[in-house]
């Protein structure tokens, strides 16, 4: 069983103790990249990221989220005065992470963008090839 | 930590748990959930309240624009008497509860480390909003919401006389 299954069906069984919330997937990476940062700034990440799965349609988050394109959100995290951004998308109830970098300029770099829309691209790709696999 | 790797993508639970005893993590992760915290609970308030930005500034004797900016968690140094005043604007009461993070680690172990799903109990995603991560949980500054089921009650049948 993957471990995003695992997870949702933890979720499910209605355990009063574990706080319910979509499983975060991230781009190798981004994964390796946020592993090696700051534990500060890991702080910052990981509490926005966790808010962001745990988050229910409809009720505020309070994250500073800005929608880009395709499909591409940015998660907007500040750590000793510096502003990091997480890009993400959502597919088949999971987050996935597929940028992070900090922030130099007033907008998000396009090329920031197209780096996260070239491996959503690259992560649907995959998937497709997994469920084909599983189909036969 | 729970993880699981494919060749492209690291499926994980974040290891917050395992992360918390790091001093210099933990201390930005409360203030972080802090500065997440406050403005959600503030905007669901003044929704549930069905108050203007500029309502609820005119009853804090603040501008709009302060609460605007403070809804946009663009705000990270409250004023305690700035929550005060919000707090009284929304009708709410306004809590600090400081925990030593001891006490309150266990509840950032995740789904998939407790394993234990036969032992699980009680609730369902839909009864998990910000209540759950709510006061007493953080050791923060909270203002208390009004129970979900109640909120409910009050959207069908008119506001806060059906609280009481």
């Amino acid at each position: 069983m993957l471990y995003h299954e695992k997870t949702l069906q933890c979720n499910l069984k209605n355990n009063p103790d574990v706080i319910f919330s979509w499983p975060i997937a991230f781009y190798n990476l981004v994964w390796e990249e946020l592993e090696a940062s700051p534990s500060g700034l890991r702080g910052s990440c990981k509490a926005a990221l966790r808010r962001l799965a745990e988050a229910q349609p409809g009720a505020p988050t309070g994250l500073r989220l800005e929608k880009l394109q395709s499909a591409i959100t940015e998660l907007k995290v500040s750590w000793n005065r510096q502003e990091f951004r997480l890009l993400f998308f959502r597919e088949q109830s999971v987050v996935y992470v597929v940028n992070f970098f900090q922030k130099k300029t007033r907008k998000c770099p396009p090329s920031e963008i197209a780096r996260a829309v070239g491996r959503m691209t690259e992560i649907q790709v995959d998937q497709a090839k997994v469920l084909t696999r599983s189909l036969h | 930590m729970t993880k699981q790797k494919s060749s492209l993508v690291v499926f994980t639970d974040l290891g917050i748990a395992e992360e918390l005893k790091d001093k210099e993590f933990r201390n930005q992760f409360f203030r972080t959930e802090r500065e997440i915290d406050i403005p959600a609970q503030i905007k669901a308030l003044r929704k549930f309240r069905r108050m203007t930005q500029k309502k609820l500034a005119e009853s804090a004797g603040t501008k709009q624009s302060a609460v605007s900016r403070l809804e946009k968690s663009q705000e990270a140094n409250w004023e305690l008497e700035t929550l005060v005043k919000l707090a009284e604007a929304l009708d709410s009461r306004l809590s600090v509860v400081i925990e030593p993070y001891e006490a309150i680690v266990g509840r950032y172990v995740t789904a998939a480390e407790t394993q234990a799903p036969s032992a699980a109990t009680a609730q369902t995603s839909a009864d998990q909003t910000i209540e759950s991560r709510s006061p007493a949980g953080y050791g923060q500054v909270d203002i208390i919401q009004p129970d979900r089921s109640k909120l409910s009650d009050a959207k069908e049948n008119g506001p806060i006389q059906k609280w009481n």
